[in-house]
Order: C-alpha cells, then structure tokens, then sequence
C-alpha cells in the first residue's frame, strides 16, 4: 500500500484509489473517546482472535499513507472499516484521518455528495462498521454488483454523486438513488466482539455500531474517461 | 356486381390500404415522440423552464439492451446553459417512459417562464398536477389527492388503498414519496417521488408502471423464515481453508426484514432478509450468516457468512506514539528530499575527507 501510494504520488499526475479489506482506529492519546488514527489492516487474522496483539500488518494514516502522498490522489474510495469516520488533520502530532492522510486537506465537504466543495478530492470510506460485499441488501444484487455498477458509471462520463446514484438505482431500483439508501442514511452493525458478560459503558464492548458510507469533497467532480 | 363496380373497387381497396399503411408508418415516425423530446417536454411542461432562453446540447445518450424484463434503457444528459447558470439533467427512460430524472444547479439563477411557489409544499402539489398533465397516467390522481390534502410541510405518512404517502426527510433532502402498499408490505421500488434540495426540486421519479406486484401472499411467516434460515445454516456450513467451521447460532439478536423484490423481470414477489448472529468470531472473521428467501415460496435465494471488515472499536493504544512527528504541511516527497539531502552530505562529507587525506 505505502509503495503503492507512493509509486502513483511521483510517476502519475492524478491517481484512483479502491482498497477492500478489514481496517480499524487507535486513539492517539490515552482517552479511548479520541482523538483517533485510523489503519488499514493488510494481514487481518483469520481466526477471529481478539487484541492485543491483534492485526499484525497495518497500514496507518500519517506513517504509512499521509508521508508518501501529497497532491494527486484525486479519488480514494476505501471499503473497510472505519476508514470514512473523519476528514482528520493535524493533531497532538499526529496527521492523523484517512480523507486528510491522502489528499493533504482537512477542510473537505463533510457531505460531499449533497453539498460536494469545489475541490479537486474526492474520499469514499465507510463510518464505523462496512457492509460485506458479499452482503445481498436486496434479492438480485449484492454489494459487489453495487460497486461494479458504481465504477462502471464513474468511469463512462457520470460524476461520482451521479454513479452513486445510478449504481444505488441499478440495485434498489430506479425511484431509489444514493441519498435513499442505507448506504446513504445509515444501517445497524452487530460488533461480533461483543461481549454480554462486559461492561457496555466501554466502547470496546458496544454491541451496536451505527455505520454509514461517507463521501468528503467534491463528489461533483468526473473522473477522466 | 358488374364490371364497372369490380374495376372501381380493385383501384380503390389498394389505394386504402396505400393509404393506411402510411398513415400507420408516418405515425410512428412522427406522433410518437422520442426520448429527447420527452426529455425537454418535461423540463419546459413540468418544471416550467424558459426552454427559449437556454440552449440545450444533449450531452450524453446511451441505449443499453433489452433487459431480462423485456425493457430498453435510455438515458438522457442535457446541458441548460444561459448566460447566468448552466443546469445539468440526467434521465432514465425505460421503453420510451420516463422513470427518473435529476437536476443539478436549480437555483436562484434559474430562468422559469412562471417562476414556481418558493414553499416547498406549494411547489410539490404544482409539480404533480402538472406532471399528472404530462403523463396522463391514471394512478396520479389518488397521489395527488393525497398531496392536496397535506397543509403543512412535516413528514408524514398516510395511507389511501393502495397507496402510502410519505413526507419524509434523507439527509439535507426532502422527499414527497407515494409507495404501492399491498398486504400489509410497503413496495418500496413501485412509486412517484418528488425530491426537493436546499429548497429546489432534484429528483424526480416513477416506477409505479415499470414494476407489478406478482403476489404478497406470505406462505412464510417471520417465525418460520427464521426457522428456515437457521435450518438452512447449520446444513450449509460455509467453509474456510476447505473444511466446514462449526459455529453457534445465537437466538437473540436476529433480524428480518421484508420487502418486496423483482422475479421474472419486473414482477415483485415477498422476500425475506434473515440475519443469524454468531455467539463469537469465527475463522474468516466471520461474525453472522445472511439467508435470504422468497416469502411466498419458502425458497432459499442465498446464505452467505458475513465477515466483518475491522472493529469500530478502538484497538489499545500502542505503549509508545511512533517516531517524532513530521511537521504540518511536510510531504512523503520532503522526506524523500531530505534523506536524499543527508545521503548526499555524508557522502560529501566522506569525499571532502578523502581528497584531504590524499593530499596530506
């Protein structure tokens, strides 16, 4: 992933970013309320073994994405977890959020696919807990159909927001685009670590987890087609 | 009948039927209007755009094949520039009928040749009378009856025989629904949707023809899709690395939802959603099983074991923040220049040294 990112940073003038995988957050200081930095996980472990020590491969926000990368990843779109849940900046030290981490911009629209800025980054990544793309949120077509569609449309002339839709309808069906969506709106997540015997008080034991898909920037924009 | 009779008719029935099969062509080429012009119909008709103060380029067209319902996708991109603002529109047609249609840059600049009510509630009930002009279609009446009867601006759902109205709001956007209710069951894909913006119209779409209701008559209870997707689970064990993992179905949580969901094409028939929560993680990080079937029928459509993608929880901090922070603004390409800079001084440094040793 650093490689990578790196890579397209110096030999390409404008990038497209998709990763699939399992990701996560740390809180930076000893308050498990925040602030947070964000990982992506590249080696998650496969028998459902809880931390310490739990990931062993990680690739962090400042480390491993925001120093190899500067101006030229114009669309990131991460489906994993946590990685939409901020924009980030700079902090206590730390140029921490995965949206700040690989366009260098903290001040990105909040909701930029119903009020897209005027800038040139776009950021897709999932608040909290992401839907599998094995998951059939309706009959005929599961989350991997939804992001064929989705890129099929983002690469033939529509805008991001625009695929967002057509790729919502392709699936819900044409009265429903993205803003309708539970992608949109926002889903309950069952943390499968939960556990009844613990405390809830304590976020690490939340059965619960509210999620939704974000998009920061200017979901306006048109990738070169 | 006599000669003459026979002569007249053999020069006048070819000529009739001449006459009816262009009448019949020229019909088709001429009365029937094509997507395009459906397209601007609506913006000028509907939306009451002062089509003669904008040009219009059609910016994009795409006809798709005929799809397993039988249908042909059209889609529509205009441009609407004046000298003060540029509008975008997307449409969807399928067999020649509008079903959606999106706006981007309504605003204050926009040129209406009847500028529409600035009440949002007001505009909605303008927008549905005059699309029930332009559509004709029958089923608008009852919606817009329902939207008539509305006097405040406030979600809301009512519901009138078949049809549910909803004043509902996703977001920054609110959203004049009517849905086909049957059965108790909301058909969510069969509807008329008006969708306002930051104050202007956005949205716009139609499905109520494009979809029927095959049945919903549930032969599946909740209780019994339960029971089934259970079943189904334990005797389908997904398997990791090849070999079937035995896992534990909690009883509580589980989750079910219906909805009613196309089969044969556009037809809609009732299907049920079943998530299984597992007592812990299993290999694959799999923390729940979906099954999903059909509610009239009691056939499984799918059973997938659902991994998670991370924890929103957060991990323990590390005991140590990694090495010092880089400073705000600093690039990955700054610190490449700056390994580069020192590669480049110890290197000097080591020249400089050795020319001074050669010439001592």
């Amino acid at each position: 992933m650093q490689n990578l990112a790196q890579h397209c940073e110096q030999d390409h003038p404008t990038t497209a970013i998709f990763y699939h995988g399992h990701g996560g957050k740390v809180n930076i200081t000893n308050n498990i309320y925040g602030p947070y930095r964000y990982f992506i996980y590249e080696q998650a472990p496969q028998q459902g073994y809880y931390p310490p020590p739990w990931h062993p491969i990680t690739v962090d926000d400042w480390q491993d994405i925001y120093n190899y990368t500067a101006n030229n990843h114009r669309f990131v779109f991460l489906w994993a977890c946590t990685q939409g849940n901020e924009v980030g900046g700079y902090i206590s030290g730390y140029h921490r959020g995965m949206p700040y981490a690989w366009s260098h911009r903290s001040s990105l629209s909040q909701d930029g696919y119903a009020s897209p800025d005027t800038g040139n980054y776009v950021f897709i990544g999932f608040e909290n807990m992401s839907r599998r793309l094995s998951y059939w949120p309706t009959a005929n077509n599961n989350y991997k159909y939804w992001l064929v569609f989705f890129y099929y449309f983002a690469l033939n002339g529509y805008s991001i927001k625009d695929a967002l839709d057509e790729a919502s309808k392709m699936v819900w069906g044409p009265n429903r685009p993205f803003y309708t969506t539970e992608l949109y709106n926002g889903y309950w997540e069952r943390n499968p670590w939960f556990d009844p015997n613990k405390p809830c008080s304590y976020p690490l034991n939340w059965e619960w987890w509210w999620s939704n898909m974000r998009v920061y920037g200017n979901g306006a924009r048109t990738l070169p087609h | 009948m006599s000669f003459s009779m026979k002569s007249y008719l053999a020069a006048v029935v070819p000529a009739l039927i001449c006459v009816l099969f262009l009448v019949q062509v020229l019909s088709a080429y001429s009365v029937e209007p094509t997507t395009q012009d459906k397209a601007l119909n609506f913006l000028k008709e509907v939306l009451m755009l002062d089509m003669k103060r904008y040009n219009a380029t059609l910016a994009m067209y795409n006809s798709y094949p005929i799809d397993m319902g039988g249908y042909v996708r059209e889609d529509v991109k205009y441009a609407l520039t004046s000298a003060k603002s540029t509008i975008n529109v997307i449409f969807e047609f399928r067999n020649n009928t509008l079903v959606y249609c999106h706006l981007h840059g309504l605003g204050s600049s926009t040129l209406y040749f009847q500028t529409p009510p600035g009440n949002i509630l007001d505009a909605a009930k303008g927008l549905m009378q005059r699309y029930q002009a332009y559509s004709g279609a029958t089923y608008l009446q009852k919606m817009r009856d329902m939207l008539d009867a509305v006097t405040e601006l406030k979600p809301i759902t009512t519901t009138l025989d078949d049809v549910k109205f909803r004043i509902r709001n996703y977001g920054p956007y609110t959203c004049f629904e009517w849905i086909c209710t049957v059965n108790g069951i909301d058909v969510e894909r069969k509807g008329v949707m008006f969708t306002f913006h930051n104050g202007s119209f956005e949205h716009f779409a139609d499905t109520w023809d494009l979809y029927k209701v095959g049945t919903a008559d549930l032969k599946v209870s909740r209780d019994e899709a339960i029971r089934i997707a259970r079943e189904y689970a334990y005797s389908h064990p997904y398997t990791f690395g090849g070999v079937p993992v035995n896992f534990t179905i909690l009883d509580e949580p589980v989750s079910a939802e219906l909805s009613m969901e196309p089969r044969e094409g556009y037809t809609l028939y009732p299907w049920w959603n079943i998530r299984l929560y597992l007592d812990k993680v299993y290999p694959g990080n799999v923390g729940s099983i979906q099954v999903t079937l059909w509610a009239d029928t009691g056939e499984v459509t799918h059973c997938e074991a659902i991994s998670v993608g991370g924890s929103p929880a957060p991990i323990e901090p590390p005991s140590e923040p990694p090495a010092g922070p880089t400073p705000e603004g600093s690039t990955g390409q700054n610190n490449l220049n700056f390994l580069i800079i020192i590669a480049a001084l110890i290197v000097l440094t080591i020249a400089v040294i050795a020319i001074k040793k050669k010439r001592k």
